[in-house]
């Protein structure tokens, strides 16, 4: 990420997203990279993804696939939020990552069958 | 002031006065034929752009034509790449997919708001591409599983694609048999 304008924007978009994605109105997909998923954001798309070296990581890309902008957050590194929107990304990554990827692996519905079959 | 007092008033007029009222609608008959040509040109005009936009548009689709059937190919090449398995192959004919549909989309784009549903199924599968390239760059075994998602994504894109050559091909035909 190049600059604070950079942090600004990646942290309104993160915000955004997981407001949407709480109300429903983002479509998130499984990639090949195992925890990383993906939504079609025109005119490009959006990555979230989980890595055992960088905690979480959003990548924005055009449309061609090609990397514009990409964050990566670790909150276990308290040196990590050099701002305000960093601190933010660091706070709110792990949580629109959990929330996609419950919505993606349809976490709550498997749960709900599994009690249903227990009675 | 009675019709009677205006018409007795009007006979002592001099010739101004008269080119007064007479002017007065030909002024207005002036405007309208200008108008009324003004709007003849304008008609002209968007017609020609209409025209125009029409044979973009049906290039476009032409265009669109002859580069789908290569992203045909990138695929199939692709999916012989990842089965043999052959990961330099793999990489290089996901590239070569992306590209192609690259272009096939900006085809799309141009003929207009027809072609929507291929240009959604390309986004959704370039969206899924540099995950699955990046599984690729990590090297391991079965690249046919590591590419799946992106892969079934590019599937639903070229799916497509072939119906809508079908579909163009089947209407050139029946164009062809009713002449």
């Amino acid at each position: 990420m190049s600059s604070t304008a950079s942090a600004d924007k990646l942290k309104a978009l993160a915000e955004r997203l997981l407001e949407r994605t709480r109300d429903g109105r983002v479509a998130w997909e499984q990639t090949d990279r195992e925890l990383t998923f993906a939504t079609v954001l025109k005119p490009g798309s959006v990555r979230i993804g989980r890595t055992t070296t960088a905690g979480y990581s959003l990548v924005v890309t055009n449309g061609q696939g090609t990397t514009l902008e990409q964050v990566a957050v670790d909150p276990d590194d308290p040196f990590q939020a050099t701002s305000t929107s960093m601190a933010a990304l660091v706070r709110i990554l792990p949580q629109l990552h959990e929330m996609v990827r419950r919505q993606v692996l349809e976490v709550d519905s498997t749960l709900d069958s599994m009690l249903d079959q227990l009675g | 002031v009675s019709a009677s007092t205006l018409f007795l008033a009007a006979l002592g007029w001099d010739l101004p006065d008269w080119f007064s009222v007479i002017g007065f609608p030909l002024t207005l008959l002036g405007l309208y034929v200008g108008w009324r040509e003004l709007m003849r040109t304008k008609d002209a005009a968007v017609a020609a752009r209409d025209a125009v936009r029409d044979t973009q548009r049906q290039l476009a689709d032409n265009h669109l034509l002859l580069v789908i059937p290569r992203l045909l190919q990138a695929s199939r090449d692709l999916e012989h790449a990842v089965r043999r398995p052959d990961l330099e192959a793999a990489q290089k004919e996901m590239a070569q997919w992306r590209e192609l549909a690259v272009q096939v989309r900006t085809l799309a784009e141009r003929k207009g708001g027809e072609r929507i549903a291929l240009i959604e199924k390309i986004d959704r599968a370039i969206a899924l591409i540099p995950p699955a390239e990046e599984a690729l760059n990590d090297g391991g075994a079965d690249p046919y599983e590591r590419t799946r998602h992106a892969r079934d994504r590019i599937r639903d894109a070229v799916d497509e694609a072939t119906r809508i050559v079908t579909e163009r091909m089947a209407f050139v035909e029946i164009e062809r048999t009713s002449r």
